[in-house]
């Protein structure tokens, strides 16, 4: 079927220049501008853990002496973590689908819109230029602990200030999508019938705005602690640096349901989708998601067993931290229950979400090992803890991303890629990721610490297949990206709805219209993944 | 670009009189006085002071959100939202102190 | 905005719309809330681990200055709620008036917590300043919030003065009517927002008993 590309003007062709998109209020320019600032800072990320990779291939100095690699690490943590994961799927994928999903034209707030993705732009830059300055970029780690980091004479105040401009605009981000959930919905769309990925950024929207700010004034009294030189952290003067750890994680365990629960609600799209049949138990898809927003608020304390808290607080935590887990496997439950008695299309997307499960799954499991209070003891501050995070942010989180873009490329450019590339690489990229983090799970429980530059003789092979596992994965990574990238530019042409699925976005042509429909958008009418006509 | 179609909710119709914003900031006064008389001349009262310090700090919040933010008067949601908020902050407040106290 | 279909939608994020804005600010408003919350959190957590030092540094407050602020922040308060109602009821000139007397207050709030600043400044307890290093553990860190929260309070109070002030200019310019007066009511919303925060500084700070 030929497509509608010549006979209407999509949002590319609206407006052309680089003013048009970088000054454009448009959802879904803003979400790929979003898209082409994520995957650059995402491969300097990947850059730096390359780095890190090859200075720990050996023991003893590789590459980089020892103060360089806790830099090195500290921008790595950084520049994951609030450049590409916290807003990659939201950022990107909510901006550009969110509207089109609920069948509306824009957000609530498209100017506001625009502001967040510059103060992303301006963080991003302060972020990255705290790497350039007098070439002394922040060692403390992404955690920015007291009392090093009110002492070391590295850019921690420009990295700390970075994070806070990103933090507004990941509060403004959620702020946005919260009201046009709430406002914009087509008529016969109640919360009850909208997409699980819509539900996922409801509540992840929540989280950003409500927990964003805590780490924003505690990041305010590091810099007013380096500024004046004493302050609230400081034991000298009765002040306690675990309230400090408090404070940021207060913050940062809610942020990894920020980078969780989109990337639930990427996978909720892509099974019905992708086995043509309903989702199991959409009710309880759709309230986990508000028990792990909420109940992730109370576990913040699974960080700090090792701190010094007392007895009280660590049990209080543990307990949390177990009953958390509960929400996020009845998902896991629900979603292989899709599968069963599917008739299963295997596609790319499906393949990454298949990935995702048993990546994240088995992340996850290893997070009790942490949760559990005697065995965190031994594991605190390990590789076991760098796997555990890694599978579940990596494995979870990024392979979702990438699986949403699979997903999503045909829509938003109106093209294929080439299917059995995107296959290989998926394949190499997969065995790539598990040759580079098993070994860490390995490594972990035979006792190295993470954050060390150097290691004992012991630690060497596993190592080594770590590192060698590095370079799989990148490999992998770019062959997907030029698959991508080649499939965008001269890919063969596809109609609205290729993968045929019955979500409000693959009734509109690809690409969209400036207006996001051409016709009145029609709700499915045995509930948002009714596929029993199809 | 705003398109000048409005949307057919807007404001509740219901709007608070200039009486009504004198009788709230009388009482928002007393309460002000009350809980200053109770520290100057409150005496020997200990921990108690503190709570019913905050007890009435709470009570004058919630007079200024329901009257003057005209929280009574909108949509209930948004009185759950702030309900869930201000709850979520006492969480975090009795979780420290259950960490803090037993240190 | 090109409707190059020509389709247009009847829930369309363009539309002009009261019930988003008020909850966008109030959004904007629970984020507000948890910031200064992190500051709380702090000044519990100090206080029940120094609480007779807390006392004692409280003593250096001026407690009929800080009521008399309170007293100003809930008189502004009132006056802009009730430039709201003029504003509903198509009564430009007082809602202008009153609008005017909020920040007017707002300065007279200023005023006196510029006096209070400067004279503790002035007895050497500022974090750096001489007296200041010779407080005890519990005492430093009691100025050190007392300064941090009242400072940001403050910005506040001026961020809020000048939101006030735009609203001002478009009442003036008939921007803002009778059936068009978000921008009035959020700006209510903020301020009533840095008067809550206040209620709260003042027991915690003036009044430890």
């Amino acid at each position: 079927m030929t497509t509608a590309i010549s006979t209407y003007t999509n949002f590319f062709q609206a407006k052309k220049g680089l003013f048009s998109w970088i000054f454009s209020i448009d959802h879904k320019r803003i979400g790929l501008l979003y898209l082409y600032s994520i995957i650059t800072f995402f491969l300097v990320g990947v850059t730096l853990g390359v780095l890190m990779r090859l200075e720990l291939l050996n023991p003893g100095r590789d590459i980089m002496d020892p103060q360089t690699y806790n830099q090195v690490f500290t921008l790595h943590g950084v520049v994951m973590i609030f450049l590409f994961i916290i807003p990659s799927i939201p950022a990107v994928f909510g901006n550009f689908f969110l509207p089109i999903m609920i069948g509306t034209d824009d957000v609530s707030f498209p100017r506001l819109n625009l502001l967040s993705w510059w103060l992303y732009i301006i963080g991003a830059v302060l972020a990255l230029g705290s790497l350039l300055l007098g070439w002394a970029p922040a060692d403390t780690g992404w955690t920015f602990y007291v009392p090093y980091s009110v002492n070391t004479n590295t850019n921690v105040s420009m990295t700390v200030l970075a994070a806070f401009i990103l933090g507004f605009s990941s509060i403004l981000t959620g702020l946005n999508f919260i009201v046009t959930i709430h406002r914009l919905r087509t008529p016969g769309m109640s919360f009850l019938k909208m997409p699980l990925f819509v539900w996922s950024l409801y509540a992840t929207s929540w989280i950003q705005l409500l927990a964003t700010p805590v780490i924003g004034i505690t990041l305010m009294m590091i810099v007013a602690e380096r500024f004046f030189g004493i302050g609230l952290f400081d034991p000298a003067i009765g002040g306690d640096p675990v309230l400090y750890q408090h404070l940021f994680w207060i913050y940062s365990h809610p942020a990894v349901y920020i980078m969780a629960l989109p990337a639930f609600g990427v996978i909720s799209e892509l099974l019905p989708t992708f086995s043509q049949r309903t989702i199991f138990g959409y009710k309880a898809i759709a309230f986990s998601s508000l028990a792990i927003a909420f109940v992730g608020y109370l576990v913040w304390g699974h960080h700090m067993f090792t701190s010094g808290m007392s007895e009280a607080g660590r049990i209080f935590f543990s307990i949390m931290t177990f009953l958390v887990a509960i929400p996020t496997a009845i998902k896991v439950f629900n979603w292989v229950a899709t599968l069963y008695k599917g008739s299963i299309n295997v596609q790319p997307p499906l393949l990454y979400a298949m990935a995702f499960i048993f990546l994240f799954s088995f992340g996850g499991l290893s997070g009790l090992v942490l949760g559990a209070l005697a065995t965190d003891i031994y594991m605190h501050d390990t590789y076991f803890v760098v796997g555990h995070f890694h599978y579940v942010m990596f494995g979870g989180t990024g392979f979702a991303f990438f699986g949403a873009l699979h997903y999503w490329v045909p829509k938003i450019w109106g093209r294929m890629y080439n299917i059995r590339i995107a296959n290989i690489a998926f394949s190499i990229f997969f065995i790539g990721f598990n040759m580079l983090y098993f070994p860490m799970i390995v490594l972990g429980i035979m006792g190295m610490p993470r954050r060390y530059h150097d290691y004992l003789p012991e630690f060497h092979i596993p190592n080594m297949i770590s590192t060698i596992g590095s370079w799989v994965l990148v490999t992998g990574l770019l062959l997907m990206i030029g698959n991508l990238i080649m499939g965008i530019r001269k890919g063969k042409p596809v109609g609205r709805n290729p993968w045929n699925s019955v979500s409000l976005e693959w009734q509109t042509p690809s690409p969209p219209p400036v207006s996001n429909f051409d016709k009145m958008p029609e709700i499915p009418k045995g509930g948002p993944y009714d596929y029993s006509n199809h | 670009m705003v398109n000048d179609h409005k949307q057919t909710e807007g404001h509740s119709l219901h709007i608070s009189s200039y009486k009504d914003h004198l009788i709230t900031l009388a009482v928002l006064i007393f309460l002000t006085v009350l809980t200053v008389a109770v520290s100057v001349y409150g005496g020997g009262m200990g921990a108690v002071s503190v709570v019913l310090a905050l007890t009435i700090a709470s009570i004058k919040a919630l007079v200024v959100a329901a009257y003057f933010m005209h929280l009574k008067f909108d949509h209930k949601m948004y009185r759950y939202m702030v309900m869930i908020v201000m709850f979520m902050f006492v969480v975090f407040m009795l979780i420290l102190s259950l960490d803090y106290s037993n240190r | 905005m090109e409707h190059a279909t020509g389709f247009v939608l009847p829930n369309s994020g363009h539309n002009r719309d009261a019930e988003a804005s008020k909850m966008g600010m109030w959004l904007f408003l629970f984020t507000e809330l948890l910031l200064f919350g992190g500051l709380f959190l702090v000044y519990m957590v100090y206080r029940l681990l120094n609480a007779a030092d807390f006392l004692k540094a409280s003593h250096e407050l001026n407690i009929a200055m800080g009521t008399t602020n309170t007293i100003v922040l809930l008189v502004s308060s009132m006056t802009i709620a009730m430039s709201i109602t003029a504003i509903q009821k198509g009564n430009k000139k007082l809602s202008i008036i009153l609008l005017i007397s909020t920040i007017a207050l707002s300065m007279v709030f200023m005023v006196i917590k510029y006096f209070e600043w400067s004279a503790k400044i002035h007895h050497g307890l500022f974090p750096g300043l001489e007296a200041y290093n010779a407080l005890t553990p519990g005492e430093s860190l009691y100025f050190f919030l007392y300064f941090f929260m009242t400072g940001l309070h403050a910005l506040h109070v001026i961020i809020g003065a000048i939101f006030i002030g735009v609203v001002i200019y478009r009442t003036q310019k008939n921007r803002i009517t009778a059936e068009n007066f978000s921008l009035t009511e959020n700006a209510g919303l903020y301020w009533h927002l840095v008067d809550l925060i206040w209620i709260f500084l003042f027991p915690l700070l003036y009044l430890i008993h």
